[in-house]
């Protein structure tokens, strides 16, 4: 069949894929998709392209009891289940022996799985400039991620969770004085106030090393920073919302704050 | 219930070979990896949590019970698992009618936030959700609304033509042109973010 022809099997494998044919071309796709390689793959892709559109609806925490109700339902099926002895406490299992016989990918696939997640990242941002966005402006977001990129990928990265009471959250990355900062859900501020990202040393003083604004609350935000020290020498990181358009001397109040997990404050 | 340690570190291959070998813990690993984005799913199309939570356990049986369908070779797992779980929310929200009726399609294109986001909801998953929602608004309007009307409303194309009034053909060729249009934007990441499910939880 023509290339031409064939869009009409294409226009069929899209609706199989997103389950939007009706009975009858079900039925006529299902035929034609045993003996057509091209549309096999094209189902594949688009099935790909489909798990992304997934991932557009906003994760949900199911009940904990649905969770008890598949594995209820898992112990009560003919197929007779086996659990690792401690499952349900807390005990370490030897996987050793299961991994070989699964054949489990070995660590270099698990690093290259590791380095393509931050090639995906790297696209996410790019994406986060807009088609709208300038050359310049898409070549600085570019280098960008490209930093946020090597942090990302270098195992001795520090990786802070921020939490905060107003919704927002975030990730700082830091390896020594470089620092990365990710952040969602903190409000846009107009040009009478700005955002102060400050660390707490060993001695519990808190010293403020960035400004920034937020601009747009509709995507991520990234903030680019150093530190005037190591972040194995910084308890924690918190971000206020000071009036003006300089940093105080303190915080007013920590909107947003995570633990490094590096040192502890100096009785 | 938790799943012994060390399973954590397994690919979703590796723990969809045990799950064949009746391993329950490693059932329990991919539940625990991506229970929240397929309920998540469920319940945008179906609007309906205890219906979304029969759909998410009903794949996750199909699963245990079969999960030697799962064929690696034509996609990654996250596909596989996400694309049952919207054929059967979308072959629940067919037999219920009603709750198709109830929900304007206006309703359908929008995205709200959700109120129980998780604290731990990693920053990667939101970086990617918002990529998409992006891809999503840069399709022309015609090819978007199709799109969203089938994949979270469960329409056929049929349906689809008879809402908008458009003509069957043109539907399906603005569903198609749109699902190139989205392969094309997102195409750097399929590879990556279907092998491993880190982005997941």
């Amino acid at each position: 069949m023509s290339a031409v022809g064939h869009t009409k099997w294409e226009e069929l494998a899209v609706g199989h894929v997103l389950s939007a044919l009706e009975p009858e071309d079900e039925e006529l796709f299902a035929d034609h998709l045993r003996g057509c390689d091209l549309c096999v793959r094209t189902v594949a892709e688009m099935t790909s392209v489909s798990s992304h559109l997934a991932y557009s609806a906003e994760p949900a925490d199911p009940p904990a009891a649905l969770k008890d109700s598949i594995m209820d339902a898992v112990r009560r099926s003919e197929r007779t289940p086996s659990f690792p002895s401690g499952t349900g406490g807390d005990v370490v299992v030897d996987l050793d022996e299961r991994r070989r016989l699964t054949a489990a990918p070995s660590r270099w696939l698990r690093a290259l799985s590791a380095a393509a997640a931050v090639v995906a990242l790297a696209g996410m941002a790019i994406w986060n400039v807009n088609l709208r966005d300038n050359a310049r402006l898409a070549d600085r977001a570019l280098a960008r991620m490209a930093r946020v990129e090597r942090l990302a990928a270098d195992p001795a990265t520090v990786r802070v969770p921020l939490t905060s009471g107003i919704g927002a959250k975030g990730t700082v990355l830091a390896r020594g004085t470089d620092v990365v900062v990710l952040l969602d859900g903190l409000p846009r501020n107009d040009l009478s106030s700005i955002y102060v990202l400050w660390y707490q040393d060993e001695a519990g003083g808190f010293h403020a090393f960035d400004t920034f604004d937020i601009a747009e609350t509709d995507h991520v935000n990234v903030v680019e920073s150093s530190l005037d020290r190591s972040i194995s020498q910084i308890v924690t990181i918190a971000i206020s919302k000071e009036p003006g358009r300089v940093a105080p001397p303190n915080p007013s109040f920590p909107l947003v704050q995570g633990v490094t997990g590096q040192t502890t404050v100096r009785a | 219930m938790t799943p012994a340690r060390g399973y954590d570190a397994l690919e979703d291959s590796a723990l969809v070979a045990l799950v064949t070998e009746a391993d329950g813990a490693a059932l329990e690993a991919l539940y625990d990896r991506y229970g929240r984005p397929c309920f998540g799913l469920a319940r945008r199309i179906l609007a309906d949590g205890q219906l979304a939570q029969d759909v998410v356990q009903e794949v996750f049986l199909t699963v245990w019970r079969d999960a030697s369908r799962f064929d690696a070779s034509r996609g990654g797992f996250s596909s596989w698992l996400l694309s049952m779980t919207h054929h059967k929310a979308v072959d629940a929200v067919r037999r219920e009618e009603n709750l198709r009726k109830r929900r304007a399609s206006a309703d359908l294109l929008e995205f709200q936030p959700s109120d129980d986001r998780s604290p731990d909801d990693e920053v990667w998953s939101m970086l990617r959700r918002d990529r998409v929602r992006s891809a999503l608004d840069e399709l022309p309007d015609q090819q978007r609304v199709a799109l969203v009307l089938s994949y979270f409303g469960g329409y056929t194309q049929r349906e689809i033509a008879q809402l908008t009034h458009t003509p069957l053909g043109t539907v399906k060729t603005r569903m198609l042109a749109g699902m190139r249009r989205l392969r094309d934007s997102l195409e750097a990441n399929l590879d990556a973010s279907n092998e491993q499910g880190k982005w997941a939880r």
